[in-house]
């Protein structure tokens, strides 16, 4: 895995939604389990086996896949976190697909790029760019809010709820997040002390990192608040608030859905961060509108138990 | 005074605003259902005036059809979209991207139509606005189904606050 961190980790989150990863991960499922197939091509056994398409066939080799596929090297770590984190989240079906899906996408797009390097330097394509040039590049809000639409639209189409709706597009944020966190704090070293990087273990900084730096290498700007709750017994609540946020800047949501904010996927961007900096937590997005600002988001972030001992055994 | 009506491909009314206050409430307002009748009425009138032309067949340029309607009392302008179909000299030429099933009858774009009163300046300015707004809080949601009514919130707010200006 000589690859840079970066190419792969924004490829994943969109890919493995896509079913025809789902197929040619079925299809490398197969050559494995199946003891007396000749040593022919993936791409033959790719052909033999797309037309079955009786979804109990594809769970039980999905089953068996999980015992037979060995990973090389120390991808292993990686690999095993994130299935783990699908398993918690996902429908029981879709469970064993996408817990191997993530296995066969690395594989995947590790042989794709060892063959466009080979063959063609013309171009250099969006996500082979060298990661820390394009720190000031901008994507245009127009084609964010199209793919996003897409996305909601898409999810939309594969729930039975609101809520149900909301956990998906956050876990495609928690995605996305863990990724972003590591760009950023991968940047925020290199270009303060390379030498001695340095990391907060206070709760209070970090939020207000998260709320600064974090928010300002994601969205361009940074939030508008970061509230703590006064409530009696709510002390492990903050909540970071933006009057125009990014994703729900073209969307409108209908009234018969009115408790859904599609906002869910910063929050699960939010969540990530924390989770990965060591401060688990339950983030939710609300929408509260206000006057001037009908798209004016908080994102309640609820601290884990042991957040909040850790903090008190710090002391002040 | 200012009215706006959006009208869809199929010459079906997808969204109606009035922003203007009516001398008596009690008369003169029509029923949904009449406005849907003179949508389609203008919507086949279009189509019939961008006929008209006899040297349509052999000009290089689409006949867009009727532009604009004056009267004593308002005046009506139109805005068709690019995204159309329109089939020129036998050969099949799309201006959309859409896969659209290509017809022998040329496929209009989206239409905006905009009622004023009378020498209005800003007429063309004002459904060019429209146009962005559709295209930003209309095109870009995932709630809404091209070609069906629009109901969103966020465009009748930005509608209004344009043409109240």
């Amino acid at each position: 895995m000589n690859q840079t961190p970066t190419s792969t980790g924004r490829r994943n989150p969109i890919q493995s939604f896509l079913p025809n990863q789902f197929s040619s991960r079925r299809s490398s499922t197969i050559s494995s389990s199946s003891t007396n197939s000749p040593s022919s091509s993936q791409g033959s056994n790719l052909n033999r086996f797309f037309p079955s398409k009786d979804p109990q066939s594809w769970n039980r080799f999905g089953n068996e896949k999980s015992k037979t596929y060995e990973i090389p090297n120390n991808n292993n770590n990686v690999i095993g976190n994130r299935s783990k984190f699908f398993g918690s989240g996902a429908d029981p079906s879709n469970h064993p697909s996408s817990s191997s899906s993530s296995s066969s996408v690395i594989f995947g797009s590790k042989r794709e790029s060892a063959g466009s390097g080979s063959e063609s330097v013309s171009k250099v394509d969006v996500l082979e760019r060298p990661r820390d040039r394009t720190r000031y590049e901008e994507v245009s809000n127009s084609s964010l809010a199209f793919l996003f639409s897409e996305i909601v639209k898409y999810t939309q189409d594969r729930v039975s709820g609101i809520s149900d709706l909301e956990r998906r597009l956050s876990l495609l944020g928690y995605h996305v997040g863990s990724r972003l966190l590591n760009l950023t704090l991968h940047r925020q070293e290199m270009s303060n002390n390379p030498k001695q990087p340095k990391r907060e273990v206070r709760l209070l900084p970090t939020l207000i990192w998260i709320h600064g730096t974090f928010w300002k290498s994601i969205f361009g700007k940074q939030a508008d608040s970061l509230e703590r709750s006064t409530e009696a017994g709510r002390g492990d609540e903050y909540m970071i608030s933006t009057n125009n946020p990014t994703f729900s800047g073209s969307i409108s949501v209908p009234k018969e859905m009115s408790q859904l904010s599609v906002e869910a996927f910063t929050a699960g961007i939010v969540e990530a961060a924390l989770d990965g900096l060591g401060f688990p937590a339950r983030v939710t997005a609300h929408t509260v509108p206000t006057q001037e600002h009908p798209n004016r988001t908080t994102i309640l972030i609820k601290l884990d138990k042991s957040v909040m001992e850790r903090e008190e055994s710090f002391g002040s | 005074m200012s009215s706006l009506w959006i009208i869809n491909k199929a010459g079906g009314l997808i969204y109606q605003a009035e922003h203007f206050t009516h001398p008596d409430p009690s008369v003169g307002r029509l029923s949904s259902n009449e406005y849907l009748v003179l949508a389609g009425t203008l919507h086949g009138i279009h189509a019939i005036t961008s006929k008209l032309s006899p040297l349509q067949q052999h000009s290089k340029v689409n006949d867009t059809g009727l532009e604009s309607l004056e009267a004593d009392g308002f005046s009506l302008r139109v805005m068709v979209t690019l995204t159309g179909e329109f089939k020129r000299e036998g050969e099949a030429c799309s201006s959309s991207n859409l896969s659209l099933p290509s017809s022998s009858l040329p496929l209009p774009g989206t239409k905006f139509v905009l009622l004023t009163q009378p020498s209005h300046p800003r007429q063309a300015t004002i459904l060019q606005k429209c146009y962005e707004i559709y295209s930003d809080l209309v095109m870009k949601n995932p709630f809404y189904t091209s070609e069906m009514p629009i109901r969103v919130e966020a465009f009748d707010r930005a509608i209004e606050s344009l043409l109240k200006r």
